[in-house]
């Protein structure tokens, strides 16, 4: 995730991208991934195919989340196509994270629940974009800082 | 449906007869006291279904789902592997105890419902159980009683459950594992087994302990004997960790069959999705009895069942003389029956051995990989539950087993 946000801000230093990148990302592993486990399996849809529409729900859940803030909120295409990318990966690991945290919190005893990084994880992988994004103007601005005392 | 079954069982225990009591005259053991189930008539065939014990030798792979109540089991045999309820699953990972027996059919690749006895152990995803350990009666019984009332075992009752168990027996684990009561009294259970040594054509036992009655019963004599070491060890280990003087009367061990033929009618059909094909199991709780039978078909294939007998304990040594007459005239009486039964077993049984030679794994090592095949356990008649969930990448959900653990005392 660090270096994915250093390269958009190689690619192009709009802030809108990296937000994007990084609240995509958080709010998939907190809402749509545990959204899409409660849809899958207390819907019985996971009987369907034989199992295999976890994947096409999944996408379809998170595609149609992003092109409804896309509508309303009319981004350019580049970050619509950041926000599918890291709302659906978002969403992907929320739902494996959301089957652990049943697990582990209904289960398994002697091994308990911690709470604080399941609530902390998505928002550090989200916040680690973002360093990886500042990281570029930091050291633009060391080197610029370095050249200006040398010469 | 369960009605039916239970006539199954009923007209079971008709064709089966007690024989005479087993028990240690020098008083060395004073509370348990064992009676062998003959069959009244052993047919021709011998059974086509293997033991876990022996399916595990010839190929068949057990492993940790990474889910508590759940084991991925594969058979690539040609036969059904008879998985019964007294069986604990052993290997590097939490250990866990068959809820209901069952059938694993052939050539299939299934999941076993199963409870956690070690509470303080972590589940390992794709850990293999390698081995087969007898559970305490006590233990059983209570998860028969949980699923005849519920239609399923809680696991935090299981839990709690053993903890007080250990805390009885005396045991000390810090995983709550359930056999330290084998390590404590392992010694003993090896030294007293010797006691009650199992006889050819003998289907079954009542095993007396204090003022309990266990009951475990097979169709076929060559399974039993297959089996017979997990079923004394799980009744003995009880009598050698609760000692008392008392014992429940001969004539409460004979009644116990048919008091269980009418505890059954009042039973509940258990079923896991997975399984379906290859059995059918029961479980009642009625009269002071809980037990469970497993039926293939129309056939029967296992019981097991406890009776409390609370309040009509007596002495062992004020029994003696019943026991030791009973015993005579058992020997006396029966003698060409049983001499009948040991003539017709040893026919069977060469054919047994036969088959179970023959047997060999249709799968080569590297196809019995374990498969994400989950299913939620079973479902009585009247429950129906959601479906189990599967991640999207295992990996994945094992990084976040481990990153969200967090370890508690125990």
């Amino acid at each position: 995730m660090f270096s994915a946000g250093f390269l958009i801000a190689l690619w192009d230093p709009y802030p809108g991208l990296i937000v994007t990148v990084a609240v995509g990302v958080s709010m998939g592993m907190l809402i749509l991934g545990p959204y899409a486990a409660v849809v899958l399996y207390t819907t019985r849809l996971q009987n369907v195919l034989g199992g295999h529409l976890r994947w096409p729900l999944l996408i379809l859940l998170s595609v149609s989340a992003v092109l409804i803030l896309d509508h309303l909120l009319h981004w350019p295409v580049a970050q619509t196509a950041l926000a599918l990318v890291a709302g659906v990966g978002g969403t992907a690991l929320g739902h494996d994270a959301t089957l652990a945290v049943l697990e582990l919190g209904t289960t398994n005893r002697g091994v308990g629940l911690d709470l604080w990084m399941v609530i902390l994880f998505p928002v550090i992988v989200g916040l680690t974009s973002l360093a990886g994004y500042c990281s570029l103007g930091f050291g633009l601005g060391i080197y610029h800082l370095s050249v200006a005392l040398v010469l | 449906m369960a009605e039916s079954l239970s006539k199954v069982v009923e007209a079971w225990l008709q064709r089966v007869v007690l024989g005479p009591p087993t028990f240690a005259a020098n008083g060395d053991l004073p509370n348990m006291v064992v009676y062998p189930i003959y069959p009244t008539e052993l047919s021709a065939d011998p059974p086509n279904i293997l033991t876990l014990e022996d399916g595990l030798r010839k190929g068949v792979k057990l492993s940790d789902t990474g889910m508590v109540s759940q084991v991925h089991v594969n058979n690539p045999l040609d036969a059904p592997i008879l998985v019964g309820e007294s069986d604990i699953l052993v290997g590097p990972t939490q250990l866990r105890s068959v809820q209901i027996s069952c059938l694993i059919p052939p050539n299939r690749r299934s999941s076993l419902p199963v409870s956690c006895v070690e509470a303080g152990q972590p589940t390992v995803y794709q850990a293999a159980f390698t081995a087969t350990e007898a559970c305490p009666w006590y233990i059983r019984s209570f998860k028969t009683e949980q699923l005849a009332r519920h239609g399923e075992a809680h696991q935090h009752r299981i839990w709690d459950n053993i903890k007080s168990y250990l805390e009885n027996t005396g045991a000390v684990s810090k995983t709550h594992d359930v056999r330290a009561v084998f390590g404590r009294y392992g010694d003993d259970v090896r030294v007293l087994s010797e006691i009650f040594p199992a006889r050819p054509g003998q289907v079954g036992v009542v095993s007396a302990v204090g003022q309990d009655l266990f009951l475990e019963l097979f169709a076929d004599p060559e399974i039993f004997e297959e089996r017979y070491d997990k079923v004394l060890e799980s009744a003995l280990i009880e009598a050698i960790a609760h000692p008392t003087d008392q014992v429940t009367r001969p004539a409460h061990a004979r009644q116990m069959l048919d008091d269980l033929a009418h505890a059954s009618r009042d039973s509940k059909v258990l079923q896991s999705r997975s399984l379906q094909s290859s059995g059918r199991s029961l479980v009642f709780s009625a009269d002071g009895i809980s037990g469970s039978a497993l039926l293939s078909g129309s056939h029967p294939v296992q019981l097991a069942a406890h009776k409390r007998c609370w309040g009509h304990g007596r002495p062992f040594f004020e029994q003696l003389d019943e026991l030791e007459s009973g015993q005579k005239r058992w020997h006396s009486q029966q003698r060409s029956f049983v001499d009948q039964l040991e003539r017709d077993y040893s026919k069977r049984r060469r054919r047994y051995k036969a088959f179970k030679d023959s047997l060999k794994p249709k799968w080569k090592e590297s196809e019995v990989a374990i498969e994400p095949d989950f299913d939620d356990g079973f479902a009585s008649e009247e429950r129906d539950s959601s479906p189990a969930p599967v991640p999207l990448n295992p990996s994945v959900h094992q990084f976040f087993l481990d990153l969200f653990k967090k370890q508690l005392d125990v």
